[in-house]
């Protein structure tokens, strides 16, 4: 495939400013493990929110079977607290616990090369358990709706990506278009919602140093019949994230992200024949992350 | 200029983060039908023979009211309404405004008991009295928490204590009332026309859930006054009239439901007062009419002057009732929440949740006024049919055929008991009293809610 190769060099040629001839072409490895808090604040339709966590997160991106496999993961788990603004003040004590979990496995088909074709899976899961003080989590429809903050928020996906794998011994550069299945739990007033998304990646990993992800996506979710008022409603979403991660020569780690999501839905009204394209308020977040390793690396690199 | 112009207007639209879009932009285009030449008097509703059905909350969302209350086809197209003006105010009692109405003009309306009575912080007990202005300078908590602490598991004594802990006072004025010295126009609608002394808030909270209910059959998530608004795509009064070839208008000079859909001057269907008056003058009302008073100034909302929302009121009735129109239109006058003001009245258990599947958190607020005025509704009449807003939805859906949004509209009378379209009848109406004045010469500090 000489096209798509020389496409494959095109793409790494930013990704290999700098690499040297010795590095170990076949080793990559960008791992941090270790106590991490973080600041989150984001604006949704259940609210502004301000939240922070502490707990462990293991996250990296490392090659094995002689780079033939690249594998990124992110796990955390930890408690989480603070305070949703969906009412008048003092606003709406929320405490509880996080956890996070995602793997992508892919496949580099030029193992023994710099750059790559890529084919990669995932699977990846969030659950957020948060209640107020003084409510059980059933009794949360006494207050002000908080469904993508606050109750029992669970979402998860299925990935599958393809694109371009560029590597080095310090260097990784992996660029995707994906698809996946997206599912998202009922809240105490909103119903579940699955999409069907496509997107495209960009991740850039300097080893034990940097982490650049951009990743942006648009998805649609089934028809959703209601035939009481012979109505159907169809969701769809869009949205975009990026990441900063660095790390220092303690190992310490300092993460900086964002994200924009809107969701818009599709009302027609068969007997009428009439339709309303509506939009909820997006989604907005913003979060600030620093990681203490599990082993202090007092040497410095 | 103007580019800059426009790039400052982006910036600060996008500081409302929260900011969503409704999709009504079709109702910018749409005409009002004409009114349909032959209604006059002589329809006869039928008799209720389904209350009890719609006590066990039989019905659904989509009924419509031939089935929820036996309204066939023709009669409901004789209904000689086409134009329904529903005017909210905020945050007053019933027993509030009107607790001296029994003994004023309408001895049909229940009277407070003498032995009515909120205990204060210390005990003491506190008996209604006349009010002493009508700027009252305080604004008592009126969220879920608060309102239930009023009502206090249907005894209606926890106005006072709710009130002190709230407010920098002793709470005592929350059992003050008005009579038709204070606010002589009030007191002469509820007199003339038809008034309900059972209409409770539809649930016991403040304003953005309460007024969700008029507009959407349920809360839709939203419970207490805030910075959550319904999802756009929730069907609505406003998407079922587009639906069915019927215009809608929203009237204010002030930011439309007092916030409780984040709606802007400017939105689709979002007009100024001078254009509800000039609809009124050259007979282009709309099929339906939102109308919201400035906050703080003529909503009634303490800690504003009653007698000033009263002038407000009046303009908006001397239009009406000069229009080309006024045979066809209805005003339903009434009130979002009591506004943590007292009441005698413990709101009945067993309102309809609106989606029978996923019964939310409930209750009804205290009782609220609710007047008809209209050439069709009955002369110096109380009606004492249980009732909260969303029965104001279901007249909208019985006079233009259109399904129920939720379980709990589905299941709510239509105002009706308030109406009498027979023929022969005196449909004289006196000549209406000026607003009141001299309760107080001007406006307080503005509260936050």
């Amino acid at each position: 495939m000489p096209a798509l190769r020389h496409l494959a060099l095109l793409l790494g040629l930013c990704a290999t400013a700098g690499a040297r001839a010795d590095e170990p072409l076949l080793r990559y490895r960008n791992v941090q493990a270790g106590a991490v808090a973080d600041f989150q604040l984001s604006s949704t339709s259940g609210g502004l929110a301000v939240l922070g966590e502490g707990g462990a997160q293991f996250v990296g991106i490392e090659t094995f079977r002689q780079g033939r496999l690249l594998v990124q993961w992110d796990a955390l788990l930890a408690v989480r607290g603070g305070v949703l603004g969906n009412t008048a003040p003092p606003f709406t004590t929320l405490i509880g616990g996080h956890t996070m979990a995602s793997v992508e496995a892919g496949y580099r088909f030029m193992h023994a090369s710099h750059s790559s074709l890529y084919l990669g899976a995932r699977l990846s899961g969030d659950l957020s358990i948060m209640a107020h003080p003084g409510l059980s989590l059933s009794q949360l429809d006494r207050l002000n709706a908080m469904d993508s903050v606050g109750g029992v928020v669970a979402h998860g996906d299925v990935r599958v990506a393809l694109g371009y794998s560029w590597l080095s011994g310090r260097k990784s550069l992996l660029l995707t278009g994906f698809v996946q299945e997206a599912g998202y739990i009922p809240g105490v007033f909103t119903p579940g919602l699955g999409y069907t998304e496509a997107g495209v990646s960009a991740r850039f990993d300097l080893a034990q140093r940097l982490t650049l992800h951009v990743e942006g996506f648009a998805g649609r979710g089934a028809k959703r019949t209601e035939p009481s008022l012979d109505t159907d409603l169809q969701s769809s979403t869009a949205g975009i994230q990026a990441l900063v991660r660095g790390v220092f020569d303690s190992g310490v780690w300092l993460a900086l992200s964002g994200s924009y999501q809107r969701e818009l839905d599709h009302r027609a009204y068969h007997t009428s024949h009439t339709v309303y394209d509506t939009a909820n308020a997006p989604n907005m977040g913003f979060q600030l992350l620093v990681g203490l390793p599990f082993q202090w690396n007092h040497k410095h690199r | 200029m103007n580019l800059r112009l426009a790039l400052l207007l982006c910036a600060l639209a996008a500081c409302d983060p929260q900011k969503a879009d409704w999709g009504l932009s079709a109702i910018r285009t749409m005409k009002t039908p004409a009114d349909p030449p032959n209604l006059g008097c002589g329809v006869t509703l039928p008799l209720d023979s389904t209350a009890d059905a719609r006590a066990s909350c039989s019905f659904g969302r989509g009924a419509h009211t031939d089935t929820t209350l036996g309204i066939d086809a023709a009669t409901r197209a004789a209904i000689p309404i086409r134009h329904i003006v529903i005017v909210m105010k905020e945050n007053r009692s019933f027993d509030h405004l009107f607790g001296a109405l029994h003994d004023r003009g309408q001895p049909g309306v229940e009277a407070v008991p003498s032995s009515y009575a909120n205990p204060d912080e210390n005990g003491n007990l506190v008996y209604p009295t006349l009010a002493t202005t009508t700027c009252i300078p305080y604004d008592p908590g009126h969220q879920s928490v608060s309102v239930n602490t009023c009502i206090d598991e249907s005894r209606m004594d926890g106005f006072v204590r709710n009130a002190a802990k709230t407010t920098p006072s002793d709470g005592s004025y929350v059992m003050s009332q008005y009579d038709d010295t204070q606010l002589p126009f009030y007191y002469w609608l509820a007199t003339t026309f038809a008034i309900d002394d059972r209409h409770f808030a539809p649930l016991a909270s403040g304003t953005y859930a309460n007024r969700a209910f008029y507009m959407l059959g349920s809360n839709a998530g939203v419970v207490d006054t805030g910075l959550v608004y319904p999802s756009p795509s929730t069907p609505s009064i406003f998407h079922l009239l587009l639906n069915a070839g019927f215009t809608w208008g929203v009237y204010t000079d002030d930011d439309p439901f007092d916030g409780a859909f984040d709606w802007k001057k400017g939105d689709a269907g979002v007009y100024s007062m001078q254009a509800l008056y000039d609809a009124f003058d050259h007979g282009t009302l709309p099929n339906v009419v939102f109308v919201d008073g400035e906050e703080y100034l003529e909503d009634d909302h303490p800690v504003a002057d009653l007698q000033r929302g009263e002038a407000w009121t009046k303009t908006i009735y001397d239009h009406a009732i000069a229009s080309p129109q006024w045979q066809t239109t209805a005003i339903l006058f009434t009130y979002d929440e009591a506004g943590g003001f007292a009441d005698h009245v413990p709101p009945p258990a067993g309102e309809c949740p609106p989606d029978p599947s996923n019964p939310p958190f409930a209750g009804l607020g205290p009782r609220v006024p609710m007047i008809v005025v209209s050439p069709w509704a009955r002369r110096n009449y109380a009606s004492h049919v249980v009732e909260d807003h969303t029965a104001i939805i279901r007249f909208v859906e019985a006079v233009f055929d259109l399904p129920a949004l939720s379980g709990r509209d589905a299941n709510m009378t239509a105002l009706f008991d308030l109406f009498d379209f027979s023929c022969g009848r005196d449909l004289f109406i006196p000549t209406a009293p000026a607003a009141g004045t001299g309760g107080c010469l001007h406006k307080a500090d503005q509260p936050t809610y």
